[in-house]
């Protein structure tokens, strides 16, 4: 009787949790600045891009499904809207050169330092596993990318 | 007969040679014509006033020995001088954002350190030099 009673308690709270609105930012499909739809970069850096870091650093982001199941919702909100807030991939071509230029020297640092993409998404994602001549071979891509925004 | 043959052939060397040190020329000057673009290329400059700033609020958690890893890793500005000029720039708009956003020096480290909190003034005088020169920077290799 008493372990029932708490098994319905879970269950709502539960149930009532999943009225709380978590903010999941938008995706929004048309992005004309977006970076991989305005550029032809190299086949391995698209997708690493792509794999592992485009749910959280482009409006094109692709939540599995429990990102709408809270309490796990609420954590994967704040992560996407955290990583649109600090860079956007989608909104690319809106940048100065200067700015272009911050954004490659702090993508180079993360995965070069291996902080990005962040440590718990390969879990679910295992394609976002990133060996270590992944990381280097990105890196590398971040200079040739800089040099090629002066080049005309 | 023989003699004009023999003269011809004369002749004959001597375009060759001024045709092969006229490339020799050629050559030099083409590669003399491509350094200007580095040269013209304006440098990572730290004025006096900015460095003491740098000296008293950043450059303990920002220098290659800091044991602030995350810090080092980010910015150091004893490597400054040494980096790509790409690199400079990316590294210069990172710094005048910091400091326009207030994210730097981290205000759990100004409490304990109160002495490293800038004035406005301080701030703007940092962020100028800062957002100035990558402008500049970002003009001169365009
Ligand atoms: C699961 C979500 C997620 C993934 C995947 C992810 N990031 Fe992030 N990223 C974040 C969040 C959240 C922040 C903000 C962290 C903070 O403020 O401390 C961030 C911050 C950043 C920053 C800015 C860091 C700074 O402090 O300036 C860069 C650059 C970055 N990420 C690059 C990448 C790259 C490149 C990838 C792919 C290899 C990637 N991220 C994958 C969530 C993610
Ligand atoms: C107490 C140590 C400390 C001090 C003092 C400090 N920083 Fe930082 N700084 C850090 C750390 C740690 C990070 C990495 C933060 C992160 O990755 O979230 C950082 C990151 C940065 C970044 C990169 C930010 C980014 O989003 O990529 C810049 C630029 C920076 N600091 C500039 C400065 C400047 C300018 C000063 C002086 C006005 C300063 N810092 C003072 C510790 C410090």
């Amino acid at each position: 009787m008493r372990s029932r009673i708490i098994w319905y308690i879970v269950i709502g709270l539960f149930v009532g949790i999943q009225l709380v609105p978590s903010g999941r930012p938008e995706v929004v499909d048309d992005n004309p600045n977006d970076l991989l739809s305005n550029h032809q970069l190299p086949e391995h850096t698209a997708s690493l891009l792509r794999n592992a870091c485009y749910d959280c650093h482009s409006n094109e982001s692709i939540y599995p499904w429990y990102a709408y199941v809270a309490p796990v919702s609420w954590l994967v909100s704040r992560d996407v809207r955290l990583g649109r807030e600090n860079l956007n991939l989608s909104d690319w071509n809106s940048f100065s050169k200067g700015e272009k230029l911050k954004y490659l020297d702090g993508m180079a640092v993360e995965v070069g330092d291996g902080q990005m993409p962040m440590i718990i998404y390969p879990l679910t994602h295992p394609e976002a596993k990133l060996s270590r001549e992944d990381r280097e071979a990105f890196v590398e891509w971040t200079e040739t990318f800089a040099e090629q925004l002066f080049s005309k | 007969m023989f003699r004009t043959q023999k003269c011809m052939k004369m002749r004959n060397y001597l375009v060759l040679a001024f045709i092969l040190l006229g490339g020799l020329f050629f050559m030099n000057f083409k590669t003399t014509v491509s350094e200007p673009s580095g040269s013209d290329a304006v440098a990572y400059e730290v004025p006096a006033d900015v460095q003491q700033l740098i000296d008293n609020s950043c450059y303990g958690c920002h220098n290659s020995d800091s044991k602030n890893l995350k810090g080092k890793k980010k910015l150091s500005f004893d490597k400054m001088a040494d980096l790509k000029i790409f690199k400079q720039i990316g590294k210069l708009e990172a710094i005048s954002d910091v400091l326009t956003e207030g994210d730097m020096p981290p205000k759990k480290f100004l409490q304990k350190m109160p002495d490293a909190k800038m004035s406005t003034e301080e701030i703007a005088l940092m962020g100028n030099w800062a957002s100035d020169l990558a402008k500049k920077m970002t003009h001169s290799i365009e």
